[in-house]
Order: C-alpha cells, then structure tokens, then sequence
C-alpha cells in the first residue's frame, strides 16, 4: 500500500486538473461574541473567506462499509445490486452512478469478508469502468491481486480503496469531473440504502438510524458538490436530494462541546464531545422511502 | 513524504492546483469514534504547506504553523461532524514575487477505530 500510494503521489504531480469552484465561504458569527473573540473569529473567518477553491467531499465507499460494519447489522447479498445487471445500464451517468454502487458494495462485501461475492463485485465494476472508457484502473494485476488476497480481508479492502482512488484520478486527470462526482454519489447513495435495508434487531435499528442521521452534512455536501457541476444530466437527481434534504431537517443532532487537547510530542489531537442523534419515527420511515427510491431510480 | 501507514486510506485522494499564497478549502466528514490521519503534501516543488482545521462552527481546533508545520496530524475524534480543511501554499520568505508559481497539493485522509 505504501509503494502504491507513493507512485500515485508522483502521477498526481504531472497533472492536476479538476474544475474546483472557486467560491467564498459564509459566515454567520454570532453578534453576542465578546469583542477579543470577535476579533480571532473575524479573523479565522477571513482566513476560510480567503480559500479560492472548496471542494466538498463525501464518505468513500470504504468508509461507507465501515460504517455499516459498526453497526454489527447482519450481511445480506441481496440487498446489494446484482452484478449481472451492468448490461442494463446505457447511458454515462446512470453507468457511473452504477460503478459508484457497485464499489460500495464491493466495499461491503470485502469488509464484511464475503471474498467470493467481492470478486463478482469487482467483475461488475470492471465491466462498468470498460464501458466508461476508464483505462488501466482494472487491470490484469489488480485482479490478480484480488484473487491473491481472498482470504485477507484488511488486503482486499486496501486494493479496493486504491482502485476506487485511481478510478478519481484518472477521471480528474483526464478532466471528467462528471463522470467522477456520479460515481461518487452513487457510491454514498448505496451506502445509505444499505442500511435503511439491513435486517436488524431494535438495538442495531437505532445504531443504524444514528449513522444514518449522522449523514445529514455529507446530504448538504453532495447536493453542493453536484450544483457545482453545473451539468443538466444531474438536474432530476438534485431535484430529490433537495427532496431529501427537506426530509432530514426533521433530523436533530444535538452536539455536546468539543474539547480540543494536543499532544505535541505525539503529534496528535483529541477532538472531544458527543453527539446525539433525535430522529422520530415519521421521519425514518419517510427518509427510508426516499433512500430506496432514490437508489431504485439509479439502479432499475 | 510521510505516508498513512498504519492508518486505513479511504480511498479519496483530494487534489487541487494552488498558485503561490492560495488557499484551498476541504469540507471532511470526521466520525466519532475514529482515529484519523491527515496528510498534506506539495511534492518536491511546493515545500512544505500549511494547513488548518476548522469545527462546523467555523472555530480553529487545529493549526500546523504552531507545531513546526506538520505535514501529518492526528485526530481523535469524539462526535460525528463536519470539519473544514484549510490548506494554503505559503507565500515565499522573500515576498509574494512568483504569482505565475503554481503546484498541485495533496490531501489524504486514513482512519483506524479509536483504541478503547
């Protein structure tokens, strides 16, 4: 992993595309800040305010696995796409979207240790990626190397990790920020649809609705990284999220203070607090229709 | 270059274009209950970058100029939330002289479950 993870560091220093946004954050300081905090908060503002470009980024298809493993819920392969479908997919976008499921359930699978299903994830998603024209991301190696590492769960994930993140490179490099940013709405909107999906008992239930709760920002994040692409092909997607947005205002989170200590030898930080998740019943039942609509419409 | 190991890469490498003096902003989803790492890196030509974190509330938590610019921290994180990353291309000790110099910054995130 390191050896792979250097040589993409020097790939990375010959191109840098990418069509960042350039854009100013907003702030919304409280008037009631004492006039010392006034000004260390006006000026941290400045500094965000002075970020050319923001790019917003969702949980990878790795994390969302992760994710849906804390949850200790119960693995299900139905629930996931089926990888004999790639055929039914004709347009860019609905393909990309569907490489971004496909890489999330390959996550799942992998994370979850259910290598055999893993390798016809991975099948699907190299027939998805050919299709695209994404070229030396799925190669005979990578796939060597998945059969190498059947057996070794924490290997499979990392060669997923590193394929998912070449797929983003090259998408970037050769300037396909559409394509890039469908895979990874597709990727996060699966992770979702397989946790409202998941067969649990009521202790794992109100886990799941917790992670899923939790997703509230990342919802913002993905309805401004698509807006920023400025694309018609994503305007009916937008219109549900948006839709979906509305949905999980319903959703509290109720943060407890954070407590910032450093440990400078360590060269580590603790960013302490709590968080509470308040979602009715109303609202788990709408955002769980919404999710599985959603998700029909990507995949169906 | 430091590198995530043992931290588990979550498969996003963020890059973006900086010309000298310029700032990029990340917005990260941080999980409680993690351990994460986060690595900045300008390759050879950029030297080292600064970076900064900042909570949903738009407060500093974290600044690497005050720890001997770190190219590499980690985060134990308690709560769930969002955080912004504030990476910037240092203007040059001898004066902002070189606007046409422009570099391409990486950002990499790893994570590992919090020890118990």
């Amino acid at each position: 992993m390191k050896k792979i993870f250097c040589f993409i560091f020097s790939l990375m220093l010959l191109a840098c595309g990418g069509d960042d946004k350039e854009t100013a954050l907003t702030s919304d300081v409280s008037s009631e800040i004492l006039l010392e905090d006034e000004i260390i908060s006006a000026k941290q503002i400045k500094e965000l305010k002075n970020a050319s470009k923001v790019v917003y980024t969702l949980p990878s298809p790795v994390e969302m696995a992760d994710i849906l493993k804390e949850t200790e819920a119960a693995y299900d392969v139905y629930i996931l796409n089926d990888p004999d479908a790639v055929d039914g997919y004709v347009t860019d976008l609905k393909r990309a979207m569907n490489l971004g499921v496909y890489f999330t359930d390959l996550s799942f699978t992998s994370l979850f240790d259910y290598a055999q299903e893993a390798m016809r994830f991975m099948g699907a998603a190299q027939t998805m990626s050919d299709e695209l024209n994404i070229q030396g991301v799925f190669t005979e190696d990578v796939m060597m190397r998945i059969e190498e590492n059947m057996n070794d769960k924490d290997s499979l994930i990392d060669i997923v990790g590193s394929t998912y993140m070449d797929t983003d490179l090259y998408l970037q490099d050769n300037e396909r920020p559409v394509i890039a940013k469908a895979i990874l709405a597709g990727a996060w909107l699966e992770g979702l649809y397989i946790a409202v999906s998941l067969k649990t008992d009521s202790g794992q239930e109100n886990q799941i609705w917790k992670k899923v709760g939790e997703q509230k920002p990342a919802l913002g994040n993905l309805v401004r990284l698509l807006e920023d692409c400025k694309d018609a092909q994503f305007d009916s997607l937008l219109i549900d999220l948006r839709s979906l947005a509305k949905t999980f205002e319903a959703v509290k989170l109720d943060y407890q203070s954070i407590e910032v200590v450093t440990d400078t030898a360590s060269k580590r930080t603790n960013l302490g607090g709590d968080l509470n998740v308040l979602i009715d019943k109303k609202t788990t039942n709408q955002i769980k229709s919404q999710i599985i609509a959603l998700r029909n419409s990507i995949t169906k | 270059m430091k590198n995530l190991e043992p931290f588990r890469f979550n498969g996003s490498l963020n890059k973006v274009l900086l010309s000298r003096g310029e700032s990029a902003e990340l917005s990260l989803i941080l999980r409680g209950g993690k351990k994460y790492r986060i690595l900045v890196d300008g390759g050879n030509v950029m030297g080292v970058l600064s970076f900064k974190i900042y909570d949903r509330h738009k407060t500093l938590v974290f600044d690497n100029s005050k720890h001997d610019m770190a190219q590499y921290w980690d985060f134990n994180i308690g709560a769930t939330q969002e955080y912004h990353i504030v990476v910037t291309y240092p203007v040059s000790n001898e004066g902002y002289n070189d606007v046409t110099t422009r570099g391409c910054v990486a950002l990499a995130v790893g994570f590992l479950d919090k020890s118990p």
